[in-house]
Formats: structure tokens, C-alpha cells, sequence
């Protein structure tokens, strides 16, 4: 419990709120393009891939990567990485924040108010940002365990029959390969005072495949194939067709904002930290502060050069392949530390 | 410098290191054949004592034994009593209401406690009132307090380490804590904290508490109480109190977020009664700090997430405002703060109608002259209200400051700085720690004492579910229900 570590528990939420918060508002209306009826369950396999890579990666301690040549090589891919997928998510980030409520607002205005949060927390440590997320754990699932039993009543169960089996292969492929920030557990064990947390994650895993299988499922319910593929962002909208007894706020989607800032925010935070910190080790000079604050710096310039949001899903996906490679990345390092044992 | 087996080498050190203290009395009397000196600071020492205990004694004796340590034992009826050898710690002794008895041929002295000054004696809490429960508070006499806190816990294991703070001040401070119940690596930091402040002067807890937390955070990390039942009950928990003499509080350590919402009576009425208002505190503290942000937000950037029909209410109350809805909240909110402050200075019986009447007068006027809108009025008083309802002096001050920063990140960026600054506050809260304990334990970490410390958050479960201490007690000694208590 102290202020430089975190707990196996403090890995686990941060695992599945890092994944939550970026994946809950795109991945829904991308697989339903792909999977069709049957793309709940697509997704739940996919999650399941990050499950097993963020239990391998937390068997394996990230720290030792800075004492070889080849580690600190891959140490400065991971640090690149982070840096570019904080600056699109931050940039997806403030688009949607445009739309739903700051429509005159600078990108830049909100994108900066949201860096300086960013390396504030950076500044704080490690545990903060674990204490953070389990503090904001309950009121993130409280609000989706509402939003979900009160969208019941939209449901039309004949939506959900599944069409054809299609796209299995891909949505799962797809999906898996959507994982940001799985590699980051890599590092975060590093700051796990008890070693070998990577059964808790991979529970945490399991757990999100089924939060967002369950709740792809009840868009799909509500809204069909169709009304799933139309809509940018099908979760905050189920949100604004139901009606919360005794609330009597309109727009319940810009609510719903909140819970999913807290999220990005979480990620957004694991990238700037993360970044700071293996660019430190690489060097061996310095504090993580100050290259988390240079990072800071480029991933607001990079986040300007992402001028559309169809430009920013563009680079997104143009990210899948980084993706791809950290989690070859893991399996060879789990594989190592598997021999090593 | 010591002192040597001369009388009058040792008076005249004595007037050189008092001059200037005229109230220091130094009388010569002789026990026998045998000179002594006896020093005292007058109006500082209980009258009866030293003329009873000490110099009736002394001048009824036609023997002398010749040291001081027969005199302690033979001749003074006080049970306090220590021999010093050096000016220095006989003149802090003098000054502190003791007596100091020197006799020629004898190199050392006799400190005896005399203390007697002016007190207000024990009086009821006034800022911690309690429905239920015991009524006394702390006094500026900090011997008294200690009195206070052993008469609730008979324990030989409350231990009272005594110490003295600031160079010229030389204020009297006691630590108590359970031996077997304190953490020791919480206790060593106390003490080291303690040992570490060198100041000219030390006046109050509170300044104690500023030297301790030595850090710019918004949020008090140690708790001031003026009730010795909570002391106790903390005590008992595992903490550490620090009492100050000349202050009527006494701190608490260590202090993490949740007990500022615990009261003392929480613990004496039903569970179920307390539970609610446990809650409603918390619901009271997020009002207090976040409403006036959040109606910034709403009414400037998003006035379509409020209905139609308030919306339109607070549209027409605000039609003839000529400020910004910003300016407006913040003029009320001033005007709330001033009446505060004012009530606080007063008189009591002129400050309570200051209150009501002011309130009313400032509030129905400006509402009537077009200066703000009766729903800020509302909202500025609520607020306030809330604050009112937590229980804790230090944490009402912090919401104070938290309102204004919450209210400016509204007003620049909406809901959207709401949130953010509502971010800001979770981080700098996650990163405070009290004494190495997170400060949101047990919203964060609480699985560290298995989960039994939610049982004392926002609801307070039934006093025979809560059998664990809670993670402020040493990991040996967590069971506070003995073996007969089913």
C-alpha cells in the first residue's frame, strides 16, 4: 500500500477500465458491421485474446527489458507506441466531446485541458493512478449495470436471432487486434509488489469480454443490425432512449459522457505514464516526469495533425498493426521468462 | 550550566538567567542550619501547595539531612518530584509553574510540580455537538485533557510520551496511543515529525498540525477534535492523539478521508438511523462542493440537459440579471461567505440574528433589485447548507476552496471542465496519504484489512458486525470483541 506500487487488485481494474473506456463506444457498431447477429459473442472471443496476452504480459516483468540493446529497442517501439495511441484516442476523445458538448470550443482548448490533467497525474505516480480506477470502478459499473436494466425494456429479442454466422474469423481477428494498451500490464507488474498477477488479470479479462459482449448484445436488441452499423457511438445513445425513473434530467447520453471520460481519461493517463516512463529507462537519466511532460507535448502536437475524426479512425486502424506486434511482442517475452523458470 | 554546591553562586545564576521576570519569586529560608532557596513564578503555581507542601514543611524542620534527596523523601509532601543539575532546565521548570527548592551545599535541585494557573475548567463542545453522548470537551489545560482521555480508558497500556515544542514557547505536548495497538511505524513517524518542528513558538493544534502535515495539499490529513469520547474511541482504534498544551483540540493521526464524515454519536444511536445520516453527509459534502459548478455548466454551456420547465423558471428569474450567470454565483457566494464570517466574529447571541436576518435581507434584496436570480439565491444557501452538514471544521474549509475551483473549470469549459475538475480532485486525493495510509482508504485499497473497514464509510454497519479495528490498529492486535461477545 504504498505510494509507488500498486496491488495485484489495482492492476486488475485498471486492466479492465483502460480496455472498457476505449473500446465501449467504438468496438459495438464496428463488429456489428462484421459479425452481424452474432457479433456479441465475436467480440466477447476477441476480449478473451487481450485477456490471455494481459495475463502472459503480467507474468513477465517489463522493468528487465532496459538492461539489453534489444529490450531498450523495444522499449522505445512500446514508448512510440503509447505516444501515438494517446494522441489518436485524445483526439477521438475531443471530437466526440465536440459533438456532445463543446461545439465551439477549440480542439485544441479541450485536448490541452485534458494533457495538463494527464501529467498532473503522471506526476502523482503509479498508485494514484491504481487508487484512481478503483475508486472510479463503481460508479463506472453502477452506471452501466443502470443503463443496462433499464434499456431492458427496449429490447426486441427478434433482433438478436442471428442471421448468418459471418465474419467470425475477422471480428474476432479484428477485435483482438483492438487491444490498446494490453502490452502496458507489461509495466505495470513492474510496479506490483506481488509478483505474478497474471491469473487476476486474466479474470479481469473474462470479465470485460462479458460486460462488453452483454452490452454489444443489448444494443443489438435495441437497436438491430442496421441501427447498430448507422450510429457512431450505439452505446451513449441506447442511453438517451431510455428513461430513468425519478430523474428528471433530459440528454441522458451527455451523462453518459462522464462515465466514459473517466475512462479514456484512465487510458489516457496509462499512456502518458507508461511513455514517460520507458523513455527513462531507456535513457537511465532523469526523472519520468520530465519525458512524460515532453510526451505530453508531442502527443498534443500529433493529436493536431489528426484533423478529421475519419482521419483519426484512419490512424486507428492504421494502429492495428502495432497492435498486432506487441502481442507477438508478449508471447515471446512469456515464452522467454516460461524457460527461464 | 550546572549548578554548583554554592547557594548564592546558584541565586545569582538564577537572577541572571530570569532578569527581567519580575513575577519569579526567589525567597531564601532556613530548614535547621541549613540555607535554602526556593523559586517559584508567581500566580503560576497552585498557592496552597507550596505554602502547604512545601514551606510550612520545610520551616518546621529543625534537621536538615543535607541533600536534596533527603529532602524529597523527608521533607516535601508533593509526589512529583525530580532533581535537575542545570540552570537551563530549572528556569524552563520555574517558568512552567513548578517550584524549584535549592540548598547550600548541594549541587543539585529539587523541581517540584506545582503547576496552578487559571483555567476555564472542562465546559461543553461547541463545535462537535453531539445529540446523544457525553458532553465535556477539551480545555487549554493540557494536563486536564489527558485526564479527560484516561478516565474513558482504565488501560495500563495507554501510553502518554510527553515532549516539549517551540524554543521559547516550550509548549507541553503528549502523545497517547495503545502500545499494543498502534502501528509502530505510524507512531515512529509521529514521533519524528514531532521532534522535527523547531520553531520559535507553538500556540495551538493547529499550528502543530501545519508544522506535521508540511505539505500544500487542500485536504487535512490529520483530524482535530475537541471531544475526548472520540479521542478515546480513536485510541482505541489504533491512532495516535497529540494533545497541545494551551489548546482545547486535540489531533488526531492518522486521518484519512472517510473518518471526517464520522461524528461521535454515530456510534451511540441505532445503526440504521446513523446509516442514513452517514450517507446523507456524504451526498451533502459532494453538494456542497460540486452544485454551484454544476448549475454554471448546466445554464451557460448545456441548458438543453435541463427540462423545459425549470429551465424556463430559471430563464425568467434571471431575465433582468445583468451579470454573467458566473458573476452571478460568485457575488452570492461571496455575500454567503461574508455572512459566514461575520457570524464566526461576533457575539453569539448578535451572531445568529446576523445570520437569519442578513441572509434573508441580502437574499430577498437582490433578488428584488435584479442583481441575481432567485434559483442562485437557492443554490447559494443549499450549498451552504450542506456544508453545514459535515461534521468537520478542516473538511468544510477544503469543500470551500473545492466549490470556487469546480465553479471556474465549469464556467471555461462546461460539464466537460466539470468533470475535469472533478478528475484533478481524485487525483490529488488518490495521491495524499496520511502517515503512509492512502487518504480514500477504504474506497481504494480496502481489501487490505479483508474488506471490514466499508463497514464504517457510507453506512455504519451494527456494532456487533464491526469486530475488526480498522487498518489504522497494528495487524496484531485487529479484533477489538473479546472472546465472550458472540
Amino acid at each position: 500500500m504504498t505510494n509507488h506500487s500498486l496491488s495485484v487488485r489495482q492492476i486488475q481494474v485498471l486492466f479492465f477500465l483502460d480496455l472498457l473506456g476505449i473500446s465501449m463506444l467504438y468496438l459495438p457498431s464496428m463488429v456489428a458491421k462484421w459479425g452481424g447477429g452474432y457479433c456479441a459473442v465475436w467480440l466477447g472471443c476477441g476480449v478473451l485474446v487481450w485477456a490471455l496476452f494481459g495475463a502472459m504480459a503480467a507474468e513477465c516483468s517489463g522493468k528487465e527489458l532496459a538492461q539489453s540493446g534489444l529490450g531498450r529497442v523495444l522499449l522505445l517501439f512500446f514508448a512510440g507506441k503509447n505516444l501515438l495511441q494517446g494522441a489518436v484516442w485524445l483526439r477521438l476523445m475531443a471530437g466526440s466531446l465536440s459533438v456532445l458538448l463543446l461545439p465551439k470550443t477549440p480542439l485544441v482548448l479541450t485536448e490541452g485541458a485534458m494533457v495538463l490533467l494527464l501529467w498532473y497525474g503522471v506526476t502523482k505516480g503509479p498508485a494514484c493512478r491504481g487508487r484512481a480506477a478503483e475508486v472510479l470502478l463503481l460508479p463506472v459499473v453502477l452506471i452501466l449495470f443502470a443503463v443496462c436494466a433499464f434499456s431492458m425494456a427496449g429490447v426486441e429479442l427478434e433482433k438478436l436471432v442471428p442471421s448468418a454466422p459471418v465474419g467470425a474469423g475477422k471480428t474476432i481477428g479484428l477485435v483482438a487486434l483492438s487491444g490498446f494498451g494490453v502490452e502496458n500490464i507489461l509495466f505495470a507488474s513492474a510496479f506490483c509488489s506481488q509478483k505474478k498477477a497474471g491469473k487476476a488479470v486474466a479474470l479481469s479479462g473474462v470479465l470485460l469480454a462479458l460486460v462488453l459482449a452483454a452490452l454489444t448484445a443489448l444494443s443489438y436488441a435495441v437497436f438491430g443490425g442496421t441501427g447498430m452499423t448507422i450510429r457512431r457511438y450505439p452505446l451513449l445513445q441506447l442511453m438517451d432512449t431510455i428513461d430513468f425513473p425519478l430523474l428528471f434530467v433530459e440528454r441522458q447520453d451527455v451523462w453518459m459522457v462522464g462515465v466514459w471520460l473517466w475512462s479514456v481519461f484512465l487510458f489516457l493517463w496509462s499512456c502518458l505514464f507508461f511513455c514517460g516512463w520507458q523513455f527513462a529507462q531507456v535513457v537511465q537519466r532523469g526523472k519520468e516526469r520530465w519525458y512524460a511532460l515532453g510526451a505530453a507535448v508531442v502527443m498534443l502536437a500529433l493529436a493536431q495533425l489528426v484533423v478529421t475524426e475519419a482521419a483519426a479512425m484512419f490512424f486507428l486502424q492504421g494502429l492495428l498493426w502495432m497492435n498486432g506486434l506487441s502481442l507477438i511482442l508478449i508471447l515471446g517475452l512469456f515464452l522467454k521468462e516460461r524457460s527461464r523458470a | 550550566m550546572n549548578f554548583e554546591k554554592n547557594l548564592a553562586n546558584n541565586k545569582r545564576r538564577l537572577q541572571e538567567a530570569l532578569s527581567g521576570a519580575e513575577d519569579v519569586v526567589l525567597k531564601d529560608l532556613w530548614c535547621g542550619k541549613t540555607q535554602l532557596l526556593l523559586a517559584y513564578t508567581d500566580n503560576m503555581v497552585n498557592n496552597e501547595a507550596v505554602q502547604q507542601a512545601v514551606l510550612t514543611n520545610l520551616m518546621q524542620r529543625q534537621a536538615f539531612g543535607g541533600t536534596a534527596t533527603f529532602l524529597q523523601e523527608n521533607a516535601i509532601a508533593v509526589g512529583e518530584i525530580k532533581q535537575v543539575r542545570t540552570v537551563e532546565e530549572a528556569v524552563v521548570g520555574i517558568l512552567w509553574g513548578d517550584t524549584l527548592l535549592l540548598a547550600d551545599g548541594d549541587d543539585a535541585a529539587l523541581e517540584i510540580t506545582t503547576k496552578g494557573w487559571p483555567n476555564r475548567g472542562v465546559s461543553e463542545a461547541k463545535n462537535e455537538v453531539a445529540l446523544q453522548g457525553a458532553k465535556d470537551a477539551f480545555t487549554e489545560v493540557g494536563a486536564f485533557n489527558i485526564v479527560l482521555v484516561r478516565r474513558r480508558m482504565k488501560d495500563p497500556s495507554l501510553q502518554v510520551k510527553r515532549m516539549r515544542i517551540g524554543r521559547r514557547s516550550q509548549t507541553d505536548v503528549a502523545v497517547l496511543y495503545l502500545k499494543d495497538v498502534v502501528r509502530p511505524e505510524i507512531l515512529a513517524e509521529t514521533m519524528r515529525r514531532l521532534q522535527e518542528i523547531d520553531v520559535d513558538a507553538v500556540t495551538d493544534s493547529g499550528q502543530i498540525v501545519q508544522w506535521m502535515e508540511g505539505r500544500r495539499g487542500l485536504f487535512p490529513t490529520m483530524q482535530l477534535t475537541e471531544r475526548p469520547d472520540k479521542t478515546a474511541a480513536s485510541i482505541c482504534e489504533g491512532r495516535i492523539a497529540i494533545l497541545a498544551d494551551n489548546s482545547p483540540t486535540a489531533i488526531l493521526v492518522p486521518a484519512t478521508l472517510n473518518v471526517f464524515f464520522q461524528a461521535a454519536d454515530d456510534y451511540y444511536a441505532r445503526w440504521e438511523v446513523m446509516s442514513l445520516t452517514r450517507l446523507l453527509r456524504f451526498v451533502a459534502a459532494v453538494a456542497a462542493a460540486g452544485l454551484p459548478g454544476l448549475y454554471v455548466a448546466l445554464v451557460v454551456y448545456h441548458p438543453h440537459l435541463i427540462p423545459s420547465p425549470l429551465a424556463l423558471k430559471i430563464a425568467e428569474g434571471r431575465s433582468s440579471v445583468p451579470f454573467p450567470t458566473v458573476v452571478e454565483v460568485l457575488l452570492m457566494e461571496l455575500a454567503f461567505e461574508l455572512l459566514r464570517e461575520a457570524g464566526i466574529r461576533l457575539p453569539s447571541p448578535v451572531s445568529s440574528t446576523i445570520g437569519v436576518v442578513g441572509g434573508i435581507v441580502i437574499g430577498q434584496s437582490a433578488v428584488e433589485a435584479g442583481l441575481v436570480g432567485p434559483a442562485v439565491v437557492i443554490l447559494a444557501a443549499f450549498s451552504g447548507i450542506c456544508s453545514f452538514a459535515v461534521p468537520n471544521l478542516a473538511l468544510v474549509n477544503a469543500l470551500r476552496v473545492m466549490k470556487i475551483g469546480l465553479l471556474f473549470a465549469a464556467a471555461f469549459f462546461g460539464l466537460y471542465g466539470f468533470y475535469l475538475g472533478c478528475l484533478a480532485l481524485l487525483v490529488s486525493l488518490c495521491a495524499t496519504e496520511s502517515f503512509g495510509i492512502p487518504y480514500l482508504y477504504p474506497f481504494c485499497s480496502g481489501e487490505a484489512n479483508d474488506g471490514t473497514d466499508w463497514q464504517d464509510t457510507f453506512w455504519r454497519a451494527p456494532l456487533g458486525w464491526m469486530k475488526r479495528r480498522p487498518i489504522f490498529a497494528t495487524i496484531k492486535n485487529r479484533w477489538r470483541v473479546g472472546r465472550r461477545q458472540k
